[in-house]
């Protein structure tokens, strides 16, 4: 590293900070918010402090936003789709890194395509698809369909095989494994970190999705969290801000916890994923 | 030695060819039900007068030929799309690289602000809409607020069918995260011996980020510039929970008027508000184009502009 006078580095410091903080302030304002009572929201400067502490936005917005019911929904299609995205993906990211066919460099690139087809184009014969299935009035379509495909995800899971030295297939192989032993051996285990990365982000992709839950459940009590939170806005009467900022919290926290905690995992698995 | 253990060429041959098969069964089926059955299936959609309940019936380029020549809400949909790309691409991709310049050790305040740069990543867009909605309330806005205190009358930014469009921008250029990771990562990629030659030839620092920085970059900045495109043209999330209003059934989003419609939001409207299934399909096939020519021609200009040589 080049030796920096102090001047520049103080700088740089606080340049990094106020950044930082800016990035911070809109998730900031949702928590201050959340904790005001609402006379305290209408008041003009704003109250930086939540002076008196209000907990009750939390109670009042469940009236409509019918949090454990949301929640359970969220996590079910959440965890069955990041499951079945992985479970798919990295079998077929096995056949592309690890095995030599005819076509396979074609249908890479095929796959890769596939990555940047807007989802619209398949929305509506997807929506006839669950239809004639009969599972529009379930949770399937946020995740049934990712057992089958995952583009993105077998683009990082292929990235990251093809980093395994080949000797170690090979020497598994001279022990007697066929490739799906090694798969499951060799492969499987070294590709961990990347497979908790493809984990994490789909489940934080299906949590925080909107528009698939909004075009394929059709009954309200399968709403999941983004979807009940954009319907307190189309009610009758729209809660005010304190209690739509409690919702917002309670909608985002457990995923930024989870950030917060695993992000190794998250960072090196989206800096793996760039073309390189 | 037993016969069945001889085993040959042949079989072998079809052995391996249908592990291949095996380990990519469900990605096949996804493939050609999920991708390939179902572009053919909105094709076929985008020449009919399909709307969920009737019989189907062909009606030719119709619905190309209305969206193009008479919808006039079709084409200011793909204008706002067009200034909120004009807008957040480039503020997104500046951000993400200037503050992966900032930030390139991760350590101390630089792990901290990492941390802060990628969160607006991870939250859903619905609860960042909702608070940026509040953030740019026309009268208890903490925006407005601080216009106030530089003496900036705020407007009621999200009902003025002029600046909704830059406050969704604004809102939407947070989110910078994953840009942001692929540049720090791409930035420690950059031989360190670079910069020291340059530092003995006397190269200044603004000389050192042309020269070096940016060209050895190029790869991840195009990577970036194509994703972040293709993620933008669909934008949906933030103006539908930054614009939505109603009560039961005058429910809408995109709104004053339809100065917020972003193409997405319309093709939503098309399909679930109007039941216009066919015209929906024919927005679609619409946007397919748009995305892979315009991917299409960044793919030819980088192979002049990049330097993927490492």
């Amino acid at each position: 590293m080049r030796p920096q006078r102090r001047s520049t580095r103080t700088v740089r410091w606080l340049v990094t900070l106020v950044t930082a903080l800016i990035f911070l302030f809109p998730f900031f304002w949702m928590i201050l918010t959340a904790l005001k009572g609402e006379k305290h929201i209408y008041v003009l400067p704003p109250e930086f402090l939540p002076i008196p502490l209000s907990l009750r936005n939390f109670s009042d917005v469940m009236q409509v936003f019918p949090y454990s019911q949301l929640l359970w929904n969220t996590l079910r299609a959440a965890v069955l789709s990041a499951i079945g995205q992985t479970v798919c993906s990295a079998l077929a990211a096995y056949a592309f890194a690890r095995m030599t066919w005819k076509g396979r460099d074609a249908f890479f690139v095929v796959t890769l395509a596939a990555m940047i087809i807007p989802p619209t184009v398949f929305a509506i014969p997807w929506y006839m698809l669950y239809w004639r299935l009969g599972l529009l009035g379930t949770l399937a379509p946020l995740w049934v369909p990712y057992w089958f495909q995952h583009p993105y995800i077998i683009f990082l899971l292929t990235q990251f095989m093809r980093t395994i030295p080949e000797s170690f297939s090979d020497a598994a192989r001279i022990d007697g494994n066929s490739d799906f032993g090694i798969f499951a051996r060799v492969i499987i285990p070294l590709s961990r970190p990347s497979l908790v990365a493809a984990l994490l982000l789909h489940f934080i992709f299906i949590w925080k999705n909107l528009m698939l839950p909004m075009m394929y459940l059709s009954k309200e009590s399968l709403f999941t969290l983004s979807v009940g939170l954009q319907n307190l806005l189309g009610g009758t009467i729209k809660p005010p801000f304190n209690q739509d900022m409690a919702a917002a919290l309670m909608t985002s926290l457990p995923l930024v916890i989870i950030f917060i905690v695993l992000r190794k995992f998250i960072f090196s698995g989206i800096a793996s994923s760039s073309l390189k | 030695m037993r016969d069945s253990l001889v085993v040959t060429a042949r079989q072998r041959k079809i052995r391996k060819r249908l592990t291949v098969l095996a380990f990519l069964s469900l990605w096949l089926i996804g493939f050609s039900v999920l991708f390939v059955y179902a572009i053919g299936q909105t094709l076929v959609y985008s020449f009919t007068n399909f709307n969920f309940m009737n019989k189907m019936k062909w009606i030719g380029i119709k619905n190309y030929a209305y969206l193009i020549v008479s919808d006039g809400v079709f084409w200011q949909s793909l204008g706002n799309t067009g200034l909120i790309l004009a807008i957040v691409v480039p503020t997104i991709l500046i951000l993400a690289f200037l503050l992966a310049v900032l930030v390139k050790n991760k350590s101390g305040i630089g792990a901290f602000a990492s941390i802060a740069y990628f969160l607006p990543f991870v939250i859903p867009l619905a609860a960042t809409g909702l608070v940026w909605r509040w953030m740019f309330n026309g009268q208890y806005g903490i925006i407005n607020y601080v216009l106030g205190l530089v003496h900036i009358p705020g407007p009621d930014w999200l009902l003025n069918s002029m600046l909704v469009k830059p406050a969704i921008s604004i809102a939407e250029s947070t989110l910078i995260g994953q840009y942001f990771i692929i540049f720090v990562a791409a930035l420690q990629d950059v031989p360190q011996e670079f910069y020291e030659a340059a530092e003995i030839d006397g190269a200044s620092g603004f000389r050192r980020m042309w020269n070096i920085t940016l060209p050895m970059i190029s790869p991840a900045l195009y990577f970036n510039l194509v994703t972040c495109f293709i993620g933008e043209f669909q934008i949906f999330d933030m103006p539908w929970v930054m614009t939505l209003s109603g009560g039961g059934q005058n429910t809408a989003a995109g709104g004053p008027g339809y100065s917020s419609t972003t193409f997405s939001l319309y093709m939503y409207n098309k399909m679930f508000q109007q039941y216009d299934a066919g015209a929906a399909s024919a927005m679609a096939m619409i946007s397919l184009v748009l995305v892979l020519g315009i991917s299409f021609l960044m793919i030819r200009a980088s192979t002049r502009m990049v330097n993927y040589e490492r």
